[in-house]
């Protein structure tokens, strides 16, 4: 009778999984059938305005003497009126040359403001770090890049264009990899880059539902963020909860695809797991504080609603599916797979991996064709070949959410390994285009946070600012 | 035996060629194929200033050939032009005054001012002084002056029609993209400038209401997700948006921007002082005004732009589906379809 119970228990799990990716998929088919056949929204880039907002750059930064003139320099050369723009480079912690360069900018440029935070009790990461920019920055926009980036002459326009609209509480431009064609790894990064932002993000807002915020090369409100007191710094994944809370307040994200800013995709399997998990444990962190609000706030409409659940579950789905293994397994070995043959399995798997969640194989060829990048799309079929690491490493990421959540520790955040710069390193053969970031300089990564349970216990000592420190910048003490 | 061999081998190959064509397609020596253009900044009048430069820098070194060194060898026509169309670059060194129906089927290269007879039809026209295009022209390009730019009724403004000035176009006349700090539908002359005054909006609020009533004053932005009316005289001081379509009365205000998903349509008498944006159709009444002397403002479209006589925009006006000016019966006509 129990065993009766268990099978009839596994077998609707089962059932209930595969019409649960079932939809994903027919979302994900819509998805590409609008961004290749159906009416697209006009771009706000097309609006031209001598009064645009005073945007404050704010360019978190750990030991990146290497490439911080690379970041500043470019945005020093962007057409973006001096007068409205300021610039706010995070010294968090370096222990290299990075302070002294940024005071040397300081000095040169006073509208570059570095804010030096050092101190042992000083929260680490880059929402701790926004939050003291944020504090100090005088822009009513705020634009975020990272160190290694190099974002082009226009892009800051593009990005702070949106913002005449009122309803806009943040903006989104498109990341691309630089190193696509280093090996495996960055070829399959740049399709699913593709397909999840060349269709995903722009259908999203092409059909008004929810184009998410993705951390950089974006930018924000100002107003809106210091009303709800800042970023949460328990959360890894501070632009899918500023995403979520934008949503559940009244505000909406723009995605422009014009905006386009290249980056250094992860190079080894190692550093894309300690991503992708953190990725993983951030996301769902937000999607335990925001279900409910999803779901009962009235600035969403149904569609709206029903979209930013999928989108707030995205994270969840691997750590279901590896349980529907697990299910297959045991109904399989009680031989109760009379429910669908065995093959079904391998069917199962396929499913999830071309209509599951990471930029599904109709999505990217779709993305690849809009793209022009025709060549790429042959490397299609090894999208499978990364499916049962994003299961295994997303699951835990998940798990880690949920000790997260029980037992309400903190996390400390370590710097992401970058790649640039290394022998044979494929940004060495990037493209000698003005618009390419310098190839032969070395990058260094955006804060990364340890995924283990050794988490370092972060006290909550008010941050001391002090401005106009010597030798220009801010200083953040403990 | 054989046949079992075949088929196996047939079964491997065609399961193995879609990773055999992956790994062909993965390789460190491709350059990496999609670009960003870093250094490109938007201009509204590019395409003149391009070619201006291009041209001021030939003509330094012309030597009277009747060719003319640009990006590859043309040939250059100068005037008195003959009656049959001119197939080279035309360049007028001075001012010029055609009268009679003319072809140029390369660009036109003004250093005066110019005049250009009815039913002309131009390339592209870059002059730097006052350009006027009289009636029912046809541009295939762009068109721009450094002064003042006159359009006037039924012409066709191809891509681009621009002034560094003044433009004034009449009605019956159709583009894709304007840009002036100031452009006037149906005058010749500068209009008289609406300046509304009203104290700043308050910040930190929205309003969030589906009609503003006659005369009453909205002190913050309004976002709606619904359709939104904006009745006679009523006033916005932030700025709107709208998810569906927003209608405004004779003689609203709103000091901001004004945003919809939809159609918008400004009646008569109406002032914006910001950017007009719509994903769908704009239609400009008589005596509207949309942004302000000395700023540049917007007016853009996903699909149509119409522009009423008496209207005034101060900045860029693009559509995709086409622009067009109109007569204030036709204009009637058409938002009377709406309404």
């Amino acid at each position: 009778m129990a065993l009766g119970l268990i099978v009839l228990i596994l077998k609707i799990y089962f059932i209930v999984l595969i019409v649960i990716m079932m939809i994903y998929g027919l979302r994900h088919i819509i998805f590409t059938h609008n961004r290749l056949y159906m009416r697209q929204k006009v771009s706000y880039r097309d609006v031209m305005d001598s009064d645009l907002p005073k945007v404050t750059v704010v360019i978190p930064m750990h030991n990146e003497e290497a490439v911080l003139d690379n970041v500043i320099e470019s945005l020093l050369k962007c057409d973006y009126d001096w007068d409205r723009l300021e610039i706010i480079p995070i010294n968090d912690h370096s222990t290299d040359r990075t302070g002294e360069m940024l005071r040397a900018y300081h000095a040169r440029y006073p509208f570059i403001r570095p804010l030096h935070r050092y101190g042992d009790d000083i929260l680490r990461g880059k929402p701790a770090g926004l939050n003291d920019a944020i504090a100090l920055a005088t822009g009513e926009v705020i634009i975020v890049f990272d160190a290694d980036y190099r974002p082009s002459r226009n892009l800051l326009k593009k990005l702070a264009t949106p913002f005449t609209d009122p309803e806009v509480g943040a903006v989104m431009g498109r990341v691309i990899p630089l190193n696509a064609n280093h090996n495996l790894l960055t070829c399959l990064l740049n399709l699913e880059r593709t397909g999840g932002y060349q269709v995903d993000q722009q259908a999203r807002y092409n059909m008004g539902l929810v184009p998410q915020y993705g951390g950089t090369v974006g930018g924000f409100r100002r107003s809106v963020i210091v009303a709800e007191g800042g970023f949460d710094t328990k959360i890894l994944a501070e632009d899918t909860e500023l995403t979520y809370r934008l949503y559940t307040t009244g505000w909406t994200v723009v995605y422009d695809n014009s905006a386009e800013c290249y980056e250094e995709a992860p190079e080894t399997w190692a550093v894309r797991a300690k991503q992708i998990r953190r990725w993983a444990r951030g996301h769902n962190e937000v999607m335990f504080k925001n279900f409910f609000r999803v779901i009962f706030t009235p600035y969403l409409s149904i569609m709206q609603k029903v979209d930013g659940m999928m989108l707030l579950l995205v994270y969840f789905m691997p750590f279901l599916l590896a349980l529907g293994h697990i299910d297959c397994l045991i109904l399989f070995f009680l031989g109760e797979m009379e429910l669908f043959s065995g093959w079904f399995i391998l069917l199962f798997i396929g499913v999830y991996n071309s209509w599951g969640n990471f930029a599904p194989f109709y999505e990217i060829g779709a993305g690849t064709i809009l793209d022009g990048l025709t060549r790429e799309i042959l490397a299609l079929p090894m999208l499978c070949f990364s499916f049962y690491f994003y299961m295994w490493h997303i699951s835990r990421g998940f798990l880690d959410a949920v000790v997260d959540r029980v037992t309400r520790r903190n996390v400390t955040w370590n710097k992401t390994d970058r790649f640039a710069g290394k022998k044979g390193n494929g940004a060495a053969s990037a493209p000698t285009d003005a618009s390419a970031p310098d190839a032969a300089t070395p990058a260094a990564g955006s804060a990364d946070a340890t995924t283990a349970g050794s988490v370092q216990a972060m006290t909550a000592a008010p941050a001391h600012h002090e401005n106009g420190a010597p030798q220009g910048g801010q200083e953040v003490k403990a | 035996m054989t046949l079992i061999i075949i088929l196996t081998i047939v079964f491997l190959v065609i399961l193995l060629l879609p990773f055999l064509l992956a790994s062909a397609s993965i390789g460190k020596n491709r350059d990496l194929k999609l670009k960003i253009r870093s250094d490109n900044a938007r201009d509204p009048r590019y395409f003149a200033k391009s070619f201006t430069a291009m041209m001021e820098k030939a003509l330094e070194t012309y030597d009277g050939s009747g060719t003319i060194q640009l990006s590859r060898p043309n040939k250059l026509a100068t005037a008195p032009f003959p009656d049959e169309p001119i197939d080279g670059i035309a360049l007028i060194d001075g001012d010029y005054a055609a009268d009679r129906q003319q072809v140029f089927r390369e660009e036109v290269f003004v250093r005066g001012d110019a005049a250009f007879a009815p039913q002309s039809s131009l390339r592209a026209v870059a002059g730097l002084d006052d350009v006027v295009l009289n009636q029912d022209s046809e541009i295939i390009r762009w068109i721009d002056a450094r002064n003042h730019l006159i359009i006037r009724k039924g012409c066709d403004l191809g891509i681009s029609a621009t002034s560094a000035h003044f433009l004034s176009i009449d009605v019956d006349c159709r583009f894709c993209r304007l840009y002036a700090p100031i452009i006037t539908v149906g005058a010749e002359t500068e209009p008289t400038f609406m300046l509304p005054k009203a104290p700043p909006k308050k910040e930190g609020e929205i309003a969030r209401v589906d009609k503003v009533e006659i005369e009453e004053v909205i002190e913050t932005d309004l976002i709606t997700h619904h359709s939104l009316v904006i009745e006679f005289n009523g006033v916005v001081l932030g700025s709107v948006k709208s998810r569906g379509d927003i209608r405004v009365c004779d003689g609203a205000v709103i000091m901001g921007n004004l945003v919809a998903d939809g159609t918008i349509v400004l009646e008569d008498n109406v002032y914006v002082g910001g950017t007009v944006f719509s994903q769908e159709s704009v239609y400009v009444g008589r005596n509207c005004q949309v942004g302000k002397p000395y700023e540049m403002k917007s007016l853009v479209a996903q699909d149509n732009v119409i522009l009423c006589a008496g209207a005034c925009i101060f900045g860029y006006v693009t559509c995709e589906r086409g622009g067009m000016t109109v007569t204030y019966d036709e204009f009637i006509n058409m938002t009377s379809e709406k309404y």
